[in-house]
């Protein structure tokens, strides 16, 4: 039996995850809570309770709406849930250096926002 | 900032109309336009709760039109005409769309920078 | 003073019909691509009587419709080129496209 091949692929658990090639997870349903940490470090990121409520929340905001938030209704979403000390881009921006949506997002397993091209 | 309004004439899900539409609507909201939409003709279906959009091969643009909000896209007309002729009732729709006369429409097309008809 | 532009006849899509039940006075439609064929029906005509209708003529010529458009008598046909569909676009606030 011959192993499907993609192009950009990571193996998990002898599962084989198939990624776009910026590392994004093509199916949402391959993620697992236990891979986040794995794609947390192809940001530099190490995962603390603070990321994990960002990852959850986008995870969720996914699932919802079907759709990964930009920046901007990041932001506006966490405000409305999670209180404004969370729902400002500075906060977002100390756990996720490089761009909140962007990384939360490819940890999360969720497709990278539109916007960010 | 410029107005752009965004006009849906396309039944869901026989063609990709709405979702491209759609799509622009965020992104045009994530550039901070304000944006507006307008739903006639057989677009006006897609104001129908409990679609699975999937099991007819789409992918679910749909599940976002609660996130208007959030997108601060505060506008959303719903065109009566075309409510009336598919036998719809305000009471039905699954979001909180203005259903208004023809001429709502009409200035709301004079009044945007923009019209994008999907 | 908007430019409404129709590219579908009406035998197949509802931009028309959808142009119409939103166009004010001051509007003004261009009719190109299978549009075109919106001047060959009577009905479509009687109600594009109080409206200035423009349309391609390199659109009425491939289709071998000269003839036809000249027997319309009920209203005025612009019949017009591709520099004048552009100072028409300027002319007018802006363009719906259909």
């Amino acid at each position: 039996m011959v192993s499907p091949v993609f192009e950009f692929m990571f193996e998990f658990n002898g599962q084989i995850i198939e990624t776009d090639k910026q590392g994004y997870l093509k199916n949402v349903e391959d993620w697992q809570q236990e891979m986040a940490p794995l794609l947390a470090a192809t940001e530099n990121i190490e995962l603390t309770d603070a990321h994990w409520e960002v990852i959850h929340f986008v995870r969720h905001f996914y699932l919802e709406y079907k759709t990964s938030p930009a920046i901007r209704v990041l932001v506006k979403a966490i405000g409305q849930s999670l209180g404004p000390d969370k729902g400002n881009s500075k906060y977002l921006y100390t756990l996720f250096p490089v761009g909140p949506a962007k990384q939360a997002t490819k940890i999360a397993g969720l497709p990278k926002p539109a916007k960010c091209l | 900032m410029k107005k752009v309004c965004i006009v849906f004439r396309h039944s869901p899900y026989g063609t990709t109309h709405t979702r491209e539409g759609i799509d622009f609507a965020l992104l045009s909201a994530s550039f901070e336009q304000q944006v507006s939409l307008v739903f006639c003709d057989e677009a006006v279906l897609h104001l129908l709760p409990n679609q699975q959009a999937e099991l007819a091969g789409s992918k679910d643009y749909v599940a976002v039109f609660k996130a208007f909000d959030l997108y601060e896209i505060e506008t959303v007309l719903a065109c009566k005409a075309s409510l009336d002729a598919l036998g719809i009732d305000q009471n039905e729709l699954a979001i909180n769309a203005q259903i208004v006369e023809a001429a709502t429409i009409s200035a709301a097309l004079a009044d945007a920078d923009e019209v994008l008809v999907f | 003073m908007i430019l409404h532009h129709i590219q579908t006849s009406p035998s197949h899509d509802n931009a028309m019909r959808l142009c119409l039940r939103y166009i004010r006075s001051g509007d003004s439609i261009i009719l190109t691509a299978d549009a075109v064929n919106v001047l060959l029906y009577q009905e479509w005509l009687n109600l594009l009587t109080a409206v200035p209708v423009y349309v391609l003529k390199d659109e009425i010529e491939a289709r071998g419709l000269a003839g036809k458009l000249a027997d319309i008598s009920n209203m005025k046909i612009n019949v017009i080129d591709v520099d004048e569909f552009v100072n028409q676009t300027l002319h007018h606030s802006k363009v719906i496209t259909w």
